[in-house]
């Protein structure tokens, strides 16, 4: 499902379980990973979803987060789990991998435009295609 | 032997004219491809529909090598969707999604495909088009709001 920016807003204020990660930056990271389609999946790896979650950070979500928190990668195409085990994830790859960059990513340039993005859309919300369009290599 | 080698190649001929004609064109199971992935895993083996016979054939026609290149490094795919009596494939650039990516557009009732890809950067962006029928511009209205909304319109 292809989501509009004011749904993947109320997805991402609703779900976002990050301690370090604003709702702009995890929304505009969504828009760099999935261009806010649920469905999409890569056909080289087993990333899937909106934040594009692999099997391999579910299972470190799973043994990273408190007793009862558990989740199926198989459930990464559900947006509102995608985006808590996301979230989740990100705070692991910022204090245990050294940083999103390379925990999350690629490279070291990789957060540089979702932190382009999310100063943007903290400034003006209202034009969120704006902060968007920062999205780029 | 003159004989065998003009029947040789009237077999080859025909067979290869086969996938223009509408009817081999339907043959192709379009149907079965909407709600699932564009690459389906079968026994072990890539299945692509962009790969598939008379899909591939016109796109090699008609799309430049160098984008095509690109277009087989967009891993992230959306499910294949139809819109009226078109196909539509999604791909786009893992880690960059809305800022390379391309649309695949296949007529189910004639073979007739257009490809759309956008690209942005640093520096400049850009909005390509290529078909072997009718410009982009036929195509219906939900199909092309489609492309803008995957490059953020």
């Amino acid at each position: 499902m292809k989501y509009t920016y004011e749904q993947m807003a109320t997805l991402v204020r609703d779900n976002n379980k990050s301690l370090c990660f604003s709702d702009e930056f995890i929304i505009c990271l969504i828009w760099k990973e999935s261009g806010f389609d649920s469905d999409a999946t890569n056909s080289m790896s087993t990333a899937t979803g909106l934040m594009q979650i692999t099997k391999s950070a579910v299972e470190m979500v799973n043994s990273n987060t408190p007793n009862g928190t558990h989740y199926k990668h198989s459930d990464m195409t559900d947006a509102v789990k995608n985006i808590q085990c996301g979230s989740y994830y990100l705070d692991i790859a910022k204090n245990k991998l050294n940083g999103i960059d390379t925990g999350y990513g690629t490279d070291e340039g990789y957060s540089k435009s979702i932190m382009a993005c999310e100063i943007s859309l903290k400034s003006d919300k209202d034009h969120y295609m704006v902060a968007l369009h920062k999205i780029h290599k | 032997m003159k004989a065998i080698f003009f029947i040789f190649f009237i077999f080859i001929y025909s067979f290869q004219a086969r996938a223009d004609e509408p009817n081999a064109w339907a043959g192709v199971g379009f149907e079965s491809w909407i709600g699932k992935l564009p690459t389906q895993i079968v026994d072990g083996k890539a299945l692509k529909l962009i790969e598939t016979d008379g899909v591939k054939k016109i796109t090699q026609k008609i799309v430049p090598a160098y984008e095509m290149d690109a277009i087989n490094k967009y891993y992230v795919e959306s499910l294949v969707s139809k819109i009226d009596n078109f196909i539509i494939i999604n791909k786009c650039m893992p880690h960059n999604c809305p800022s390379e990516l391309a649309m695949i557009v296949i007529d189910m009732n004639s073979p007739r495909i257009w490809v759309g890809l956008f690209l942005r950067d640093d520096t400049h962006s850009s909005t390509r088009w290529y078909s072997n029928g009718d410009d982009y511009s036929v195509l219906p209205n939900t199909i092309k709001q489609s492309f803008l909304e995957r490059h953020g319109d």
